[in-house]
């Protein structure tokens, strides 16, 4: 036990930089600036989005207090809380277990595989902890003061909370452990895990959406709103089917006592043989998956290496040698191709599901949806656009993923620009992928006619390089150079929360402004100004970044 | 030619790494940079290559500032830090390939120089495979190869010996004379005394962040006596190893 808890501790201690950072704030002041504009960065996000999640919360509660079916309402969010926290934590999972440098050491240590998995499933909870404290927390304290409940409830209300994430981390541990020793021999046994992974996302998704007429109550079909209502137990216990945690949660919750008590034990019973079958699995497999993850194959083609002239078959200029590198090094790494050519494509693919969707239901999405906005459908598909363009994750991490290499950017005889331009142009091939599927989305689904996809399209593209050219920026302030895992350059990157908030901030507040001229000027005149001013701010962002990305380069 | 004049480097706001050194280094010479653990050795070399922001003071390669024009000369220096820095899922060859192109080295010239290079280090059979195949010693190969492919006026070499196979380290030290002796220079740190003591026309002592010795090793010796470099390099870094009880081991 001690071992398990020193070693958890030193594992907390790494990711979180704590020793690190203490250091650093005692002696270099300079760090405690990005350190408070973290933190003002949060509180911001907290004060603006809270009180709408505290609204979704109250009309929620109150519309299932209406129907009597108050159980599902805590159901509900619980699950809700784990599905978040599958999507969200299962690449975070995989580098936590195989691509974190830490094993090298730890494998070498005196600990049993399950010690290690519970030393890393500890940082992987404290990571995932935060979503169930976003959503959860503040729905079942809700619920609480909404139904004055008693002591007892809030006791069982903290250890909901606390086990939240376990249920989808373990499912997710519990997948990934066979597979990546099934495909232990094969090459690309890094990007197979990724893919194999997102294909299990995808598989959730289906479940989900298959699932949804069972508790997803506000969105179902209304016609299959009164089975709810005539027999909502039968409906609550379909969902220990569905998602178990929710279902036991949800009774520890709503029943009192002795039922309490017994639902609570069952609840946290559930919970330990799903840990206990993950520690059986993790044992009999992860050293043995890992050692051969550290192996690489060698070629076999020794022979024909040997002949200089096809060694040496082609010069490349400086730039297009670092355009190269830029390619290289993102394909190489599938933390980062996988998260990249995700995030170009998520955002189209959920307008597309969106729409599906709002057929399906037979609802008209431009009447129930955007209705009051149609008249700046323009925009709107610039908006889907634009985040399909510039949320690719790249640029806000464009020198945080050098990690160490940036050293090597710092040796090379090359200018900032040549640096600037060669991670700009990989940024933009990428994001042209989303920034032109947006287009097209956005052009099918709003009817938009040729004239206007084209002024769509222009504005679409001068917005991105802005947005692009602004996360470069933010990163160059402040790269995360120092991680081990790739993970943490991309998904777990403190740049990315300060960029989407900036990013929609700035698109809201377009849209708020374009609302309004729209009123008295057409809006395709005002696109075409808009693209005016904001070339100007390409152009000033560039010399920007370039001037920054100078003094980063010189700096230690 | 380098030249240093009052090079400081404080990290933090106490420690001070290398505290206001003068360095010049002649072509035709290979200097060793000698001094124990934590001296400023790689935070000097550092600041010479770009890697570290000097404090104070000047560092001019060529006659040129390192600060003031920094792509101009990296261009004439072949660098190996003391851990390859080599991105591990490219093959060797791109790699070197991606060198030649940075230091825009004709086609022609990176097949001579580079199949030479290769064959000499015998790293000809594993070229076409991903870096991290490659042991630390081959790992080390490929940094000197790309580090050489160029033709550098100036090599810079961090501990340049570790990890490679007698052979190699033979290779390698033949290789730096024959680069001075053509008008080049060679600055490079070690611990090995022995390799300091064969092929070092000069050597460059570093104790506490300052510079306590700079000469020919003949130089030492008139000062300090007929001593073996290892013992006037104790004395000339004030060693406290006779303290050390070492019966507490027994």
């Amino acid at each position: 036990m001690k071992k398990l808890i020193s070693l958890s501790l030193i594992e907390l201690d790494q990711h979180y930089k704590i020793s690190k950072n203490k250091y650093l704030l005692k002696h270099t002041k300079d760090e405690t600036v990005p350190f408070f504009a973290l933190i003002a960065v949060l509180a911001t996000m907290i004060i603006i989005y809270f009180p709408f999640y505290l609204d979704f919360i109250r009309v929620n509660l109150e519309y299932y207090s209406l129907k009597n079916i108050e159980p599902l309402f805590v159901a509900e969010f619980i699950m809700i809380t784990g599905f978040i926290g599958f999507f969200l934590g299962a690449f975070v999972l995989i580098g936590e277990f195989f691509l974190k440098k830490d094993m090298k050491l730890l494998i070498t240590l005196p600990l049993k595989p399950s010690e290690v998995i519970l030393g890393k499933l500890s940082v992987v909870l404290c990571d995932q902890m935060i979503i169930s404290l976003i959503f959860l927390l503040p729905a079942l304290i809700y619920f609480g003061i909404y139904n004055h409940l008693s002591i007892g409830y809030y006791l069982s209300m903290i250890l909901v909370v606390l086990f939240s994430q376990i249920f989808p981390v373990l499912l997710v541990l519990v997948f990934i452990l066979p597979i990546s020793h099934l495909f232990k021999k094969l090459k690309n046994k890094e990007l197979i895990l990724y893919i194999l992974t997102s294909l299990l996302m995808v598989l959730a998704l289906i479940y989900i959406f298959s699932s949804k007429d069972i508790f997803f109550i506000v969105a179902t079909n209304p016609q299959d709103m009164p089975d709810i209502y005539i027999n909502p137990q039968g409906i609550f216990s379909r969902l220990a089917w569905i998602y178990p945690p929710a279902f036991l949660g949800a009774k520890s919750l709503i029943n009192t006592n002795i039922y309490r008590f017994t639902w609570t034990i069952a609840f946290i019973g559930f919970h330990i043989i799903l840990l206990t079958l993950s520690l059986y699995i993790g044992e009999k497999l992860y050293y043995s998956t890992y050692v051969n993850f550290l192996e690489a194959s060698t070629s076999a083609e020794k022979k024909a290496s040997k002949n200089i002239d096809l060694l040496f078959n082609k010069a490349l200029s400086p730039n297009k040698a670092l355009l190269k590198r830029e390619w290289l090094y993102f394909l190489k790494t599938p933390s980062f191709s996988v998260n990249g050519f995700t995030n170009v494509l998520i955002f189209p693919g959920l307008c597309i599901l969106l729409a599906i969707i709002d057929a399906g239901i037979g609802i008209n999405l431009q009447k129930e949806l955007v209705g009051p906005l149609i008249k700046i459908k323009m925009f709107l598909v610039v908006f889907i656009s634009a985040i399909a363009g510039s949320l690719s994750g790249l640029s806000y991490s464009c020198f945080s993923r050098e990690g160490k290499f940036i050293k090597e950017l710092k040796v090379l005889p090359i200018t900032s620009s040549q640096i600037v331009i060669s991670k700009f142009l990989h940024i933009m091939q990428l994001s042209s992928i989303g920034i032109i599927s947006g287009a097209l989305i956005g052009y099918i689904l709003f009817n938009l006619n040729f004239l206007e996809f084209i002024n769509v399209l222009t504005f679409s593209i001068i917005i991105s390089i802005f947005f692009n050219l602004l996360q470069m920026l933010i990163d160059a302030f402040k790269p995360t150079f120092d991680w081990d895992n790739p993970q943490k350059a991309m998904k777990q990157n403190a740049n990315g929360l300060f960029s989407i908030l900036v990013i929609f901030g700035i698109l809201i507040l377009l849209g708020f402004l374009y609302y309004y001229i729209s009123i008295y000027f057409d809006l395709h005149f005002v696109l075409i100004i808009s693209s005016c001013i904001f070339v100007i701010f390409d152009i000033l962002l560039y010399k920007l970044l370039k001037n920054r990305t100078t003094k980063l380069l010189k700096e230690d | 030619m380098i030249e240093i004049v009052g090079l400081t480097k404080v990290f933090s706001e106490k420690i001070i790494a290398v505290d206001n050194i003068d360095l010049k280094i002649n072509e035709g010479k290979v200097v060793g940079f000698l001094g124990p653990n934590g001296a400023g050795k790689t935070t000097t070399l550092n600041m010479i290559v770009g890697l570290c922001k000097p404090t104070s003071g000047k560092i001019f390669i060529n006659g040129i500032d390192v600060r003031e024009e920094p792509e101009k000369v990296k261009k004439v220096i072949g660098f190996v830090p003391d851990e390859p820095l080599l991105f591990e899922k490219i093959t060797g060859i791109s790699y070197l390939n991606f060198i030649c192109d940075i230091f825009e080295v004709p086609l022609e010239e990176r097949r001579k120089r580079g199949g030479w290079l290769l064959q000499a280090f015998k790293l000809l059979d594993a070229i076409k495979d991903p870096i991290s195949t490659y042991s630390h010693g081959m790992r080390q190969k490929l940094a000197l190869i790309s580090a050489l492919i160029h033709k550098p006026k100036i090599l810079i070499l961090d501990e340049p010996i570790v990890g490679l196979d007698p052979e190699s380290a033979d290779i390698l030290k033949q290789i730096m004379k024959r680069h001075a002796s053509n008008g080049n220079l060679v600055f490079f740190t070690t611990h090995i005394m022995e390799i300091a003591e064969k092929i070092c026309d000069e050597i460059a002592i570093i104790d506490r962040g300052k510079i306590v010795f700079q000469g020919t090793i003949d130089e030492l010796r008139q000062t300090k006596g007929d001593k073996s470099l290892e013992q006037l390099f104790l004395e000339v870094t004030k060693s406290e190893n006779e303290k050390i009880d070492f019966s507490f081991l027994d």
